[in-house]
């Protein structure tokens, strides 16, 4: 807005109170000098010239919070940066001087130097109670690695013939030999016999000698109530299927399921050259006597006995319970063994079967 | 890093840096977690961590761990005003050591730190730098400004006694 004889008081308040601009003021010297007449109605100030009047406050240079550098020189205004700095071995040993040499000729600045140093912190004895705790072990942390990997591959072995077992029914035990274990190994050969599958049934007898009595019971109503629908299918099934059946060297469950097969269903005769029995090993009378779901209990109550029966349920314990199910599984013959230094300490482990044997030593604890 | 030098840093550090933690946040079973998490941190990464740096590496996961159980309890203390009232009344003095105690609590919580870090480990402004992310001039601007702090306040609580 241009200034005029009309509006030119206006500005002329507006400049008292401080609110032109720096252009607005120019506009309002040029109109002046244009029109000096106006200038007395000008209020009681240096208009024309404008000029910032040269104030200072006395105290100015207390109020900076500079730091000292190496080349700041103290004064009466930085004593007290200068002695934090000294505090903190930030000076150069000049400044120090010059410091040390003002606090030793004035008592009230060697009061505020020992209050200075009166804020630092000296450090108390507290101790961490619980440090031997946060103590590790080199065997360990190599120990708990390896088992780990051994106890979750067993534990998963451990649930799958925990599950498969009690989901076993009465009349599904050709399951056992499924595709996944009748595949052939180097270790267990398949063996065959040529005995027909209407072989002498072994009656299922219990006996004391047997460790379960309550097996033992459900093994006899088990038989006492058959399921010979089930059977047929099984035994169909079984027909259709290569007539391959991996031996188990360990457990009597492929005998009791060929003695069983010909005893409850009428259709074994007629099967005779197709379904051949198995060559097995040796096994007592009362086990060979029992179904596979029975058998299957015995492994399951078997193994579980092994774990609780330990004071404490070890890695290595699960470990050995698991590769324990393998071998069961598989027909495998794996161990799994610590060895031990003189002080008890497992100083390595050995995985054996009969085709390989790997062994990992450890450190020693620290 | 090797196992051997974890425990020798267990022996050497697990003291001054309870210490560190429990004069922050006052609470001797939080502090106890921070360590047993700090060291807990270390274990895993124990082939990672240079054995010379493991101090610095203790004292920056202590002081990152800490902050958050702070500002943690920050939070909660805001929605409890009894907390503050007991504060005030819990302050009494009798010897200057406790009016420093007291003062080095008032203080904001990174000039805290940052002040016991140079106090109590004799860290210079760089590692105190690295080990709370912030840069040198901040941490020597937090010291000088701690120090003013509590050497007023040292100053007013003589003059009440």
């Amino acid at each position: 807005m241009d200034i005029n004889r009309n509006n030119y008081e206006a500005f002329m308040l507006d400049l008292l109170e401080g609110r032109l601009s720096v252009n607005e003021q120019k506009k309002l010297n040029d109109f002046l000098k244009h029109h000096p007449e106006y200038v007395a109605d000008l209020p009681d100030i240096d208009l024309l010239s404008l000029e910032k009047p040269r104030l200072t406050y006395p105290l100015r240079d207390l109020l900076k919070k500079e730091l000292p550098t190496k080349d700041t020189r103290i004064s009466a205004a930085n004593f007290d940066l200068f002695s934090i700095a000294r505090m903190e071995g930030d000076l150069s040993p000049q400044q120090e001087e010059e410091h040390r040499y003002m606090v030793s000729v004035d008592d009230k600045r060697l009061e505020e130097w020992a209050a200075w140093q009166n804020t630092r912190l000296v450090p108390e004895d507290i101790l961490f109670p619980e440090k031997r705790k946060l103590r590790r072990n080199k065997a360990l942390k190599g120990r708990v690695l390896w088992l780990s990997v051994l106890a979750a591959a067993a534990s998963i072995t451990l649930v799958l013939v925990l599950l498969r077992m009690d989901h076993l029914m009465p009349g599904s035990e050709l399951s056992v030999a499924g595709p996944e274990e009748s595949l052939p190994t180097q270790e267990q050969p398949i063996a065959m016999q040529e005995t027909p599958l209407n072989a002498e049934v072994i009656p299922l007898t219990v006996t004391e000698e047997t460790t379960m009595p309550a097996v033992q019971e459900e093994a006899v109503v088990a038989v006492k109530n058959p399921e010979p629908e089930i059977r047929k299918e099984s035994l169909a099934e079984l027909s259709e299927s290569p007539p391959q059946i991996i031996p188990d060297p360990i457990e009597p469950r492929p005998l009791s399921i060929a003695t069983q097969l010909s005893s409850n269903s009428g259709l074994a005769a007629g099967s005779s050259d197709r379904i051949e029995p198995l060559a097995l090993p040796q096994v007592s009378s009362n086990l060979s006597s029992l179904s596979v779901t029975q058998l299957a209990e015995l492994d399951r109550r078997e193994l579980i006995n092994e774990f609780t029966e330990e004071n404490d349920i070890s890695l290595m314990s699960v470990a050995n319970a698991g590769i324990k199910g393998i071998n069961k599984l598989t027909g495998s013959e794996i161990s799994l063994l610590a060895s031990k230094d003189e002080d008890g300490e497992i100083s390595g482990f050995r995985l054996k079967s009969k085709r390989f044997s790997f062994s990992k030593p450890l450190a020693r604890e620290q | 890093m090797t196992v051997e030098e974890y425990n020798k840093a267990v022996d050497a550090y697990a003291d001054n840096l309870f210490r560190f933690v429990l004069k922050n946040l006052k609470n001797e079973a939080m502090a106890g977690d921070v360590i047993q998490d700090t060291f807990e941190k270390l274990w895993v990464k124990l082939e990672d961590v240079s054995g010379l740096k493991v101090k610095t590496y203790l004292f920056t996961s202590a002081y990152h761990t800490m902050i958050d159980y702070i500002r943690k309890e920050k939070r909660y203390a805001d929605t409890d005003p009894l907390t503050l009232n007991e504060a005030n009344e819990s302050e009494h003095y009798s010897d200057l050591a406790e009016i420093l105690e007291q003062a080095v609590q008032n203080l904001p919580e990174d000039q805290r730190a940052v002040l016991m870090l140079r106090d109590y480990e004799g860290y210079s402004y760089r590692e105190i730098a690295e080990i709370t992310k912030l840069s040198e001039s901040q941490v020597k601007v937090y010291i000088y400004r701690a120090r003013v702090y509590l050497k007023n306040y040292i100053g007013s609580m003589e003059k009440v006694i």
